[in-house]
């Protein structure tokens, strides 16, 4: 197997007793020397309102912020600090459209999910029409392997609107909220644990903006877990 | 820039799908390479390919829009600008170039390391352009093109050229004459008449499938194809045997002189014996011997790893000696190079990176382990043509240390036999006709 990012050969140790009992051995995708480029966010260095990688537990500024705007709950977990590597990544895999590379993390990503979470239900954000047009898959869901999401919410974006990601950090706090509920599900939904996905968190206006539509459709708590921070 | 609106011209665009589905693969129809369906698939039955990702992404969301090339071009009274004068063999390969031009034909063009082979280009080229043909000159290697655009640019100095490679920032032009990287061929579809193709054996143009097809796609049906080579490789000669490719020889360097013989010294364990600081005794007699005279030297290893304890070794019985290492992610690769060429140093340890492409004049050269893997028959044939390149010194030493004579190492020296025969045989077929000036 070829690494995916650094394309050479991964030499893997198989254990002897694989030959006595036959088991399952997941392939790697993805070489140890890349993965190591990575930085993974400890629970006990970040922010206990986002995830941002910082020294403490405490809440950070941004955080604080948030918490005097709005008047719910809502907390967010990240895997992966957003540094320089990650962002490379997130350009060849979402940018660029390199799909293949959803293996690199949809193992640990969907792991972490499954650990961390007491939701009923799960739900990935979604992409609008013409990002479907354009990229051909929504790389939230790309990256979760085998865990059951639900579909319920819709996005609509005008066409000359700027991508988030495109946006300066003041431009993306003014962003109006373009979520919506699928009508059919309201009562699927009432008081209950919603735990929101995406792949990153950068200012918290996206996630925060679903989070308030969820909850005026009746959902007792929401929260969301993102790859990076 | 100015933008040309196509449809007012009466051309039309032609619509082509970039990617073949069968059963149970599928297949880009820009870099011709196959995958399984279930390893590239996108959600809603869409494909895409990875192979050519860095080109931006081919999906089965898209199509290919092409044009037919109207070779519109303005018509120049002169091309050619450049008024140097080619050697009695230099005009006669090119002469042969030029007709397999006119024949829609593809050539390969071997002429050894130093034998001038851009400039014995500039007649073809020439002749391409008075006869409003599209001109593509490509090469594997991005520092080959950023080196070759200056030179043809003073040698046609009325024409419009346009560099493409993946670090431009210009945006793309249509132009007569074009100098790409071979990636960027991937991006062009019936295009060109004809089409050059420089170091044909270098990194990654031969090892990949991918970008041989660019070629096949990049000229049009009726183009033809020029293959520039120091050291074909098997598949090249093979089509020579089988009389699909025509040739040419330019076996003579521009100074007349053939090339240096390679010698070979065998040692076993030369790797752990340096890695004992102990300095093995070709190596020793080499060193010396450039020292005596005051001569520069290069010593090629096989992996990044060797050279720090080589050059440890070496700076210890030779402490004299101003040495240094240079690889490929060496920050200051382009410094040292110079300081080489400014005979501030008296030699370097390098790895394959400086196997093509450098010249410093009158230098001796060595290599270490040279049956490794990492040196194809290719890189040894131009490693030993880094050698007697100056006229003042035509000759020079090529020595190369290894356990054992691997196919690669017996190819290389065998080609350089067969080259100078060549040389030979050329120089009694024309001792009626004067020695061109040298």
């Amino acid at each position: 197997m070829q690494c995916l990012l650094c394309h050479r050969q991964i030499r893997e140790a198989w254990p002897l007793g694989s030959l006595i009992l036959p088991q399952r051995k997941r392939i790697s995708t993805t070489c140890a020397e890349c993965l190591g480029t990575f930085h993974k966010i400890r629970l006990k260095t970040s922010c206990v309102g986002c995830g941002r990688h910082q020294g403490s537990k405490n809440l950070c500024q941004d955080c604080q912020k948030w918490q005097a705007k709005v008047n719910y709950h809502f907390v967010n977990h990240a895997l992966y600090q957003y540094d320089a590597t990650m962002k490379q990544y997130m350009h060849d895999y979402k940018f660029q459209g390199h799909y293949q590379l959803r293996h690199v993390f949809a193992r640990v990503f969907s792991q972490f999910i499954a650990a961390q979470s007491k939701a009923d239900y799960l739900v990935a954000l979604p992409i609008d029409d013409q990002t479907w047009q354009t990229r051909g898959f929504n790389q939230v869901t790309g990256l979760l392997e085998d865990l059951q999401t639900i579909e319920i919410l819709n996005m609509k974006r005008n066409a000359d609107e700027k991508r988030q990601s495109q946006k300066k950090r003041h431009e993306r706090l003014k962003t109006s909220n373009h979520f919506q509920i699928d009508v059919e599900c309201p009562e699927q939904i009432k008081d209950k644990q919603i735990l929101l996905l995406d792949d990153v968190y950068t200012t918290g206006r996206t996630l925060r903006h679903a989070a308030e539509t969820l909850y005026a459709a009746g959902c007792r708590t929401v929260e969301s877990i993102t790859l990076c921070r | 820039m100015k933008t040309r609106n196509w449809k007012d011209e009466g051309i039309k665009t032609i619509k082509m799908p970039t990617m073949a589905v069968n059963e149970s693969r599928v297949h880009c129809l820009r870099c011709n390479t196959w995958f399984v369906k279930s390893l590239v698939q996108l959600p809603r039955q869409e494909f895409y390919c990875p192979a050519c990702i860095q080109l931006g992404r081919v999906t089965t969301l898209e199509n290919f829009f092409t044009l037919k090339e109207p070779n519109q071009f303005k018509q120049l009274a002169h091309y050619l600008t450049w008024e140097g004068k080619l050697t009695e063999s230099q005009l006669r390969c090119s002469k042969e170039v030029i007709h397999s031009f006119n024949h829609g034909r593809d050539h390969l063009l071997w002429a050894v390391t130093g034998a001038g082979k851009t400039e014995m280009l500039f007649p073809g080229i020439n002749e391409a352009l008075q006869a409003g043909k599209r001109v593509c000159l490509a090469s594997p290697r991005v520092d080959v093109c950023l080196e070759l655009f200056p030179r043809l640019q003073a040698a046609f100095k009325q024409v419009d050229i346009a560099l493409l490679h993946g670090r431009q920032t210009e945006p793309y032009r249509y132009t007569q004459l074009t100098i790409a990287t071979t990636h960027q061929l991937l991006r062009f579809y019936h295009a060109f008449d004809v089409l050059i193709i420089d170091e044909v054996d270098a990194f990654p143009y031969a090892q990949n499938k991918k970008l041989l097809y660019a070629t096949t796609q990049a000229k049009k049906e009726t183009g033809s194809c020029l293959f520039l080579t120091a050291t074909p490789g098997e598949e090249l000669l093979k089509k020579v045997r089988q009389k699909q490719l025509a040739v040419s020889y330019l076996p003579r360097r521009f100074h007349g002189f053939p090339l240096p013989e390679i010698q070979v010294k065998l040692v076993l364990n030369w790797y752990s014996k340096m890695y004992a600081q102990k300095l093995i005794r070709p190596l020793k007699k080499f060193i010396k011997n450039c020292q005596e005279v005051n001569r520069q030297f290069l010593i090629f290893v096989p992996h990044i790893k060797h050279l720090p304890f080589v050059l440890k070794a070496v700076a210890k019985i030779f402490p004299s000696l101003k040495i240094t290492t240079v690889f490929s992610a060496d920050e200051q690769r382009l410094e040292k190079v110079q300081a080489m060429r400014n005979h501030e140093i008296d030699g370097l340890i390098t790895t394959t990176i400086l196997e093509r492409g450098v010249t410093f004049p009158g230098i001796d050269v060595c290599v270490l382990g040279a049956d490794d893997d990492t040196f194809s028959s290719a890189a040894l044939v131009q490693i030993a043509g880094r050698v007697g390149r100056s006229p003042k010194r035509p000759t020079g030493n090529v020595l190369f240390i290894c356990a054992g004579l691997s196919r690669s190492v017996k190819r290389a020296i065998q080609q350089i036999k067969f080259v100078n025969r060549k040389a030979k045989e050329e120089e009694h077929a024309m001792s009626s006709v004067s020695p061109s000036d040298t």
